[in-house]
């Protein structure tokens, strides 16, 4: 995949900034040399690689290394091992509430990698919390979220949301985000059955409140579908997490297990495509059977439309019919387990009531068929009329 | 203060971090940052370890050998304010077993400190709205975050 700014996969520019993250020799050394001489850090550098910095601090400390911009590094270390412990003792208000409410927790991303990969509460900086929960208690923890005067950011489509989709977001009066997971991907999501995650979930400790967190196989896979996608912020900090995740000399990746899952939720290309580039640029060791094997699964055409649609700006808004329909199809493809054609469109039209469920069908229609076809009837008439 | 008060972190209120001879702490209750540095750093390493007042001053004294006078006043006065800050308590009621200090292990680790002793500075930053709108690339002085170039103080 070629790079590009808002692409999961590297520029030069990112993939130096990783190597000085990552490697532990004198490449990370030169790496940053370079890096420093490309990028102008005194004016605007990408979000993604702005969330790097920390990691890069650490990195860079270990080796010794005494270069002129460490100060400003270690403030930038400083501000998110701040920013992060705060989050963690914030969390808790959240994880008690659902021990109170006999609802099983694991906690996602940051919090998890940062205590169990990391080791590290400043490397990785987190701006919210991330926490799933069984499917069958979803709508119990959103009551009690509720219960407790948090805030919902779209509550109107819970239903929907419950069906279709795989989390809600909450505030509470504070600002203090949740992010509540029932699905900790969309991805093949009705796929999903009650126990998996579950059964290998491990148990941490945040702070003193005992909780789960995915296994190491696990957050792998969900480190790989959460980042490699188009995103506003350059993703690239998946490299990182997958690259500490498979070198973590605590935990062993589940190899076999983890193809049945990136097999079952069909996430094989872009899983291949980032272990490739692990191996290919940062020498990570991953069997050289798993990519083999991973060749080897047919990819269906349903599954190579979805992947080309999460490389490009989801949040691209149309109101062109048919550019809406497809756009539409794909997310219902996308979290969809149908194998032919008909079940496909069986099922899109399925999704398509639920989505629209208690709103006029006609007015959307014609709303759509205006906006797409307005405009053109209107030029031909001009041009009739010249 | 008494000699056989028994000094503790206020865990889990209070977290820290000692990165190239500087300690950090956050009192998540209030949100306060503090920084310290110099033999502020090795007298925390000995608090963490749960020590009497008495046992600590003479672990720390042992360490800044041939200061003891200097280093004794130093420990009082700085774990007074660590207490105003509630970033350490005293725990008499609990039974805490002192953990067994490897002090050449320290002298070691912190021989830079140990050579020339100076007093530690309690650094608070109580204010932290204004210091977390700081951009810790472009508004922070040489230092870094959370020190702020002068126009942001």
């Amino acid at each position: 995949m070629k790079a590009s700014a808002e692409s999961p996969f590297p520029t030069y520019e990112q993939e130096l900034l990783l190597t000085a993250s990552l490697l532990d020799d004198k490449r990370a050394i030169n790496a940053i040399e370079e890096w420093l001489t490309l990028v102008d850090l005194d004016g605007v550098i990408d979000h993604g690689s702005f969330r790097l910095l920390p990691l890069l601090f650490k990195n860079l400390l270990k080796q010794n290394y005494k270069g002129p911009r460490m100060n400003m590094l270690k403030g930038v270390y400083r501000l998110s091992w701040y920013k992060n412990q705060k989050l963690l003792y914030d969390s808790i208000k959240v994880l008690d509430l659902f021990q109170k409410a006999n609802i099983s927790t694991i906690v996602l991303k940051g919090v998890a990698l940062s205590s169990l990969i990391y080791k590290d509460i400043g490397v990785r900086p987190m701006f919210d919390l991330d926490i799933l929960v069984p499917i069958n208690q979803a709508k119990q923890a959103i009551e009690v979220l509720k219960k407790e005067d948090w805030k919902p950011e779209f509550d109107e489509y819970l239903d929907y949301n419950l069906k279709f989709g795989k989390s809600m977001n909450f505030t509470d009066d504070s600002g203090f985000e949740c992010d509540l997971h029932w699905h900790p991907f969309f991805e093949s999501h009705d796929l999903n059955s009650e126990t998996d995650f579950w059964d290998k979930a491990i148990p941490i400790k945040v702070i003193e409140t005992g909780t789960l967190s995915l296994c190491p196989t696990d957050m792998l896979l969900h480190t790989f579908v959460h980042g490699i996608k188009w995103n506003k912020e350059p993703p690239i900090r998946w490299v990182a997490d997958a690259y500490f995740l498979i070198k973590s000399e605590e935990f062993d990746i589940d190899w076999e297990g983890f193809i049945l899952q990136v097999k079952k939720y069909k996430v094989v290309m872009q899983v291949k495509e980032a272990l490739e580039y692990l191996v290919k640029v940062f020498g990570a060791n991953i069997p050289f059977e798993v990519i083999n094997e991973l060749s080897k699964i047919k990819i269906t055409l349903a599954e190579k439309l979805v992947y080309k649609e999460c490389q490009k700006d989801s949040d691209d808004y149309t109101d062109k019919l048919f550019t809406k329909l497809y756009k539409l199809f794909i997310i219902y493809l996308h979290q969809s387990n149908k194998t032919n054609i008909f079940m496909h469109i069986i099922g899109f039209i399925g999704y398509l009531c639920f989505r629209t469920k208690g709103k006029d069908y006609f007015r959307i229609l014609i709303y759509y068929f205006t906006k797409s076809f307005g405009k053109s009837i209107k030029s031909q008439n001009d041009i009739e009329k010249q | 203060m008494k000699d056989n008060d028994r000094i503790k972190v206020n865990y889990p209120h209070v977290v820290h971090d000692t990165i190239e001879g500087e300690t950090i702490l956050v009192n998540l209750k209030n949100g306060h940052y503090y920084s310290f540095d110099k033999s502020g750093v090795v007298i925390w390493e000995v608090i963490t370890q749960n020590q009497t007042l008495n046992e600590l001053s003479r672990i720390v004294t042992n360490i800044f050998k041939g200061q003891k006078e200097k280093v004794e006043n130093v420990i009082t006065v700085f774990v007074e304010k660590l207490i105003a800050e509630n970033l350490v308590i005293i725990d008499n009621d609990e039974i805490v077993e002192s953990s067994n200090l490897d002090v050449e292990e320290i002298k070691l680790k912190y021989k830079d400190i140990i050579s020339n002793f100076e007093d530690p500075v309690l650094h608070v930053y109580a204010d932290m709205q204004d210091v977390l709108l700081l951009d810790p690339i472009h508004d922070t002085d040489e230092k870094g975050w959370p020190s702020g170039k002068d126009e942001f103080q």
